[in-house]
């Protein structure tokens, strides 16, 4: 056979790494910064743009993205080629792929802290850089599948199982999570509401987790492991049975983000038992990367690429036996809403994607620059320290967690809530904010002392751009159908379309039955008559909420507990939010849940309360909203924000965007005049204005006391 | 401390910033923990918990600096490659010298936080052996770390020895293991042994990396049927035979459970004080803990002396919603969202709102600066000098509201 000669593209994956390690700095650093906001919580300097509801969808797209995701790509760029014996399809397409990638985060960065958001946890960016993504998307699956297409091996390795599947389900999540109607240029509405998009947001985030930090790190871990060991591969069938069990199964889980919320009980309970199923095909990637190194453990003690890679795959392991615990209803009754879970997603990403970047990088740059590393020593210090401060991060949480939990519910003997203020369960927890901030400042250290060791690496060495290779083309005229003696599975594998299609097929299944009764059957839904659209001052409180990522920290879902119910109000029920584009749960609790927050408070409290939230509650760490207070309202976009909600199926009268600020004024007038009545001069176009009048609807509707006649709001006094 | 110093290159002192930084953003804390009360001595050296860790932390420094005392020593007498394998072990110490300051500057932060009163009639929530639950995570990841460096250290001092020649390395020597490794793995995991490997090693090869076709491994494969059969069986259980209950008969369980609690309390206890029994209490530790109430949640709007500010003064004789001990439970109780008053009902318990409302009636006439002008109507009490006692007995309601409020 002939043997071809050709080169590796060792830039885009260079550069993908370097992109890796900038955004993976920011991340952290912005990280870092929003967790001693909870500390301090003047710490935004009275900037909207700092403020943590602004910066915690920053961080988390920061590390998600940009981290993990430039990590994904720089792995996947170098691995591929390799194993594939082929250079990457198109340096084009490559080219377009990194500075698409590295605009949209560009973009995500900015936009974010303008406040620009759709309010939906992890795909919070709007629309026109929605659209970008899945451009970018394709782009880099027209790229993949034109490397194997021209690849010189027959069958796909294991890694590629797995980069195959991440790049198809990540465009199905997000083409279908990310159906949402434009407003304007940077404002869109979430087609769904409510239940329905509660389920298929957190059908979404849930599977970002999978197929954005799982599948494609378990390719990666697939090649770098045994690559890094010089160790055969544990089971040929572990990876075939692990990985179309986890793609399968992983789809399924997403209903575990919403457990005792309004969604119907058969959906929690899919989201229950495929999480639990889940544990074994996760486990058969931690088994099969951990026995790949029998026989090198010596080799572990001695290189650091794979002290990174056992703990990361320890983390792994760990995370996913915690996560499938996480969704039984009992345990689940404590995380959700608390700092466990914020423990759990750092174990993941700290301990599995962190470490096995760290691994990765550690093992990329001397093969980029052609030279030993600078420094094994501060290798190893990287990671200790990163290892200590997975630890000092959390542990303090989960223990602020079961503090927290323990004081929500108790109660005196007497039957009322021992700590009724919520506030006294956050302060209780602040020196536990503190100490995770600790773990994360150790974390972020070792991280830059990484990026010392690995300029200067870079520094010293030669980068080497394109790496020569040859080998054996490969002739399609051979390919047996079926060779006697080999494992079924060989045949998927040298069919690389055919395996396109069938993970497509197998991760649309689950997805499929838990959405299309959610939106189908009525009953999934139970309607609720005194249920009435937000009238249009109301609609654009709302959008300031979605705008200050209030959902960051405030849940809008009382469940059906005890001391939840004596704590907020009656328990939220589905029909309640099928006007609520999107819907605003949250899925954690650093304030109290507002669901129920409407005539809890007069209105000059809440306007003091936004002026500065300790005035009314001493000690409170939410941050201050004065730029509520002087900012006017944007009545213009009004009408628009009308027309897309009827579009949407939210029944104003025919004809109401016209009107519809007029209705705005006079309730804007209303609310001034009472605010007056307690002393307070304002105007009435502030954004506070609104902002109160959403807040004093919230929850409110269910009494069946709001009488609300479009067109004719607040025109008499009630 | 000496022989950290002394030994440490000054590549090393960087180590130290994130403790300066650890400690200016605890002295921050302190600054901005609002003090209520002034700072009791701190009750954690008292505490039996805290001083088990303490010394713990404290048995464990000994050994980390004797240990590292004995590599210098060991270094100083050998090659000055060996120094490094020193300075290594002393630069994690450096960690430690910064870790051990820090938690008795986190002390001091406890004392002034441990001193102020959440909310003053609740009983602050008791922790692991009376001691914050912070301070006890903490000192044990100190400890965690101090285990971590002593291990790091014995073995530094091992690989010395070995280096001198003064111990032979038994680590390439077949060492009979405390687990017996092999068989586990065999037993466990059914994997073909290492040095029978060829035998499952497949024809596959990826850019070098081969792959072997163990079996599946027992535990997890049973491991992942059951999961399975317990999926089968939980949906059953919730949806097809109902013996599980649903959320909401959850709670409505849960309810009914409390109720019935509730109820037996009240047996025990008596009624349960409201606008109609409430009478004015006038004992200074009730007036006491109701100001400190008062201090927690209603200076904000009525003035640390009554004076009011959003909210109306509550020194004057004037009342937009009655005066008098029941008409004042009751704007408390309830509130009067319209006009801004919060209803508290669901945040202070029956009899601390009785406290606060005879408190707050003591507040009449004291004439604080600032007072914000009359609002309401003037309140005058309907004065029935009771006959006899008798009569204030049987109608404890109709005496409190004769009580004299100037």
């Amino acid at each position: 056979m002939e043997v071809e000669r050709f080169q590796y593209d060792n830039r885009t994956p260079r550069d993908f790494a370097i992109a890796s390690i900038i955004f993976g700095l920011v991340g952290m650093l912005v990280g870092l910064y929003i967790a001693l906001e909870l500390v301090f919580p003047n710490l935004n300097l009275g900037l909207p743009y700092t403020s943590f509801g602004r910066l915690r969808p920053l961080h988390t797209n920061a590390v998600i993205f940009a981290f993990v995701g430039n990590g994904i790509f720089a792995g996947v760029y170098y691995s591929l080629q390799r194993l594939l014996k082929a250079r990457m399809f198109s340096d084009a397409l490559s080219r377009i792929h990194f500075w698409g990638w590295q605009l949209i985060i560009a973009a995500a960065a900015i936009s974010l802290p303008l406040g620009f958001t759709s309010g939906k946890e992890y795909a919070e960016l709007e629309w026109p850089i929605d659209i970008a993504i899945t451009l970018i998307w394709v782009v880099f699956g027209v790229n993949m599948f034109g490397t194997i297409v021209k690849r010189r091996v027959q069958h796909l390795y294991v890694a590629i199982w797995f980069y195959i599947a991440t790049f198809v389900t990540v465009a199905v999540l997000h083409i279908v999570n990310s159906f949402e109607y434009p407003v304007s240029f940077l404002k869109s509405y979430s087609a769904y509401a409510g239940v329905q998009d509660a389920l298929v947001q957190w059908w979404y985030g849930h599977n970002a987790v999978a197929f954005f930090l799982t599948t494609p790190y378990l390719g990666l871990m697939y090649y770098f492991v045994p690559k890094a060991a010089g160790r055969p591969v544990y089971s040929y069938r572990l990876s075939i049975v692990h990985f179309w069990a986890l793609i399968f199964l992983y789809i399924w889980a997403g209903p575990h983000h919403l457990l005792y919320t309004a969604l119907p009980d058969w959906a929690q309970s899919l989201g229950v038992v495929f999480s639990l199923m889940l544990i074994a095909p996760s486990w058969g990637g931690m088994i099969n990367g951990l026995l790949t190194l029998r026989g090198a453990w010596d080799k572990v003690r001695e290189d650091v690429v794979l002290k990174f890679m056992v703990v990361a795959i320890t983390a792994y392991g760990m995370s996913t036996f915690e996560g499938p615990m996480l969704s039984l209803k009992n345990v689940n009754a404590i995380a959700h809403f608390t700092d466990w879970i914020i423990a759990h997603v750092h174990i993941g990403a700290l301990g599995w994607n962190g470490m096995l970047t760290f691994g990765m990088l550690y093992w990329l740059f001397p093969r980029f620059y052609g030279r030993e590393l600078f420094s094994k020593k501060l290798a190893n210090f990287h990671f200790w320290i990163a290892t200590l401060g997975i630890m000092f991060y959390a542990i303090p949480l989960y223990w602020a967690a079961l503090t927290q939990f323990e004081m929500w519910r108790e109660f005196t003997s007497d039957g009322f809530l021992r700590y009724p203020n919520f506030l006294e369960t956050v302060t209780q927890i602040i020196p536990m904010y503190a100490l995770r901030s600790l773990g994360g400042l150790l974390y972020l250290i070792g991280f830059l002392v990484m990026i010392y060791n690995l300029t200067k690496t870079a520094f010293a060495g030669k980068f080497i751009p394109n790496e020569s290779a040859e080998a054996a083309a490969l002739s399609f005229a051979h390919t047996p159908a079926h060779q006697t003696g080999e494992h079924w599975h060989r045949v998927i594998e040298r069919r690389p379309f055919q395996m396109l299609l069938l993970s497509l097929v197998v991760i649309l299944i689950g997805g499929m039955v838990e959405m299309v009764p959610t939106f189908l059957i009525k009953n999934n839904i139970p309607t609720i008559a005194s249920v009435q659209p937000y009238t249009p001052l109301e609609l654009q409180g709302r959008d300031i909420y979605v705008r200050e990522g209030c959902y960051t920290c405030h849940s809008q879902m009382i469940r059906p507990f005890r001391f939840e119910t004596e704590r907020y109000g009656e328990y939220s029920k589905a029909g309640e939010f099928i006007y609520d584009h999107p819907f605003q749960w949250g899925s954690k609790r650093t304030g109290p849940d507002l669901h129920r927050e409407g005539g809890k408070y007069p209105d000059s409290w809440h306007y003091n309360h936004m002026d500065d939230p300790r005035t009314m509650s001493p000690g409170s760490i939410m941050p201050q909203y004065p730029w509520l207070l002087d900012d006017d309202l944007d009545t213009a976009s009004t009408p628009a924000k009308i027309r897309v909600m009827m579009s949407l199926g939210v029944p104003y009268p025919q004809g109401y965007d016209k009107i519809a600020n007029q209705d705005l004024m006079r309730q804007e007038a209303k609310i001034t005049a009472n605010l007056k009545e307690s002393g307070i001069e304002t105007l009435p176009n502030k954004e506070i204005i609104a902002m109160i009048a959403y807040l004093q609807r919230l929850g409110t509707d269910i009494k069946g006391e709001n009488k609300i006649i479009f067109g004719q709001i607040a025109l008499t006094k009630p | 401390m000496k022989t950290v110093q002394s030994n440490a290159r000054s590549n090393s002192y960087w180590m130290l910033l994130p403790a300066m930084l650890f400690f200016t953003l605890s002295g921050f804390a302190q600054q901005a923990t609002p003090v209520v009360k002034p700072a009791e001595p701190s009750p954690v050296f008292s505490n039996p918990t805290f001083l088990i860790l303490l010394v713990t932390a404290l048995i464990l420094m000994g050994i980390i600096i004797s240990l590292s005392g004995t590599i210098r020593n060991l270094a100083d007498t050998g090659r000055a490659n060996l120094r490094k394998k020193g300075n290594s072990s002393l630069l994690s110490m450096l960690v430690l010298a910064f870790l051990l300051p820090l938690s008795s500057s986190a002390q001091e932060v406890v004392a002034v936080v441990a001193s102020e009163p959440a909310s003053t009639n609740y009983m602050p929530p008791a922790f692991i052996g009376g001691l914050d639950s912070w301070v006890f995570v903490f000192m044990m990841l100190t400890i965690l770390v101090e285990v971590i460096i002593v291990f790091g250290l014995i073995r530094s001092i091992r690989q010395l020895l070995i280096g001198f020649g003064f111990q032979t390395d038994t680590s390439e020597e077949p060492v009979k293991p405390w687990i017996n490794w092999k068989w586990l793995d065999r037993q466990l995991n059914d994997a073909v042994p290492l040095e029978n490997e060829a035998a499952v090693m497949t024809d596959h090869e990826y850019d070098g990396i081969r792959e072997l076709d163990n079996n599946l491994p027992p535990w997890w494969k049973y491991g992942f049927y059951f999961t399975i059969v317990f999926g089968i069986v939980y949906l059953f259980n919730y949806h097809i035979s109902h013996s599980s209950p649903l959320q909401t008969e959850e709670y409505q369980a849960q309810m009914m459970e409390a109720d019935s609690l509730k109820k037996a309390h009240l047996k025990e206890a008596g009624a349960i004080i409201d606008e109609n029994n409430v009478v004015y209490l006038t004992d200074a530790a009730s007036l006491t803990t109701a100001k400190e109430i008062y201090i927690g949640n209603c200076v904000a709007c009525h003035g640390q002396g009554g004076e009011g500010g959003v909210g109306p003064n509550l020194t004057d004789a004037y009342w937009i919603n009655g005066g008098g001990i029941q008409n004042v439970f009751k704007t408390l109780k309830y509130g009067v969202p319209a006009k801004g008053m919060i209803a508290w009902q669901g945040q202070i318990k029956p009899e601390a709102m009785q406290k606060l409302a005879s408190y707050v009636l003591t507040l009449q006439g004291t004439n604080p600066a600032n007072p914000k002008a009359p609002q309401g109507d003037i309140w005058t009490d309907v004065v029935t000098v009771p006959t006899d006692s008798l009569a204030v007995k049987t109608d404890t309601s109709k005496a409190t509201a004769a009580m004299e409020v100037k």
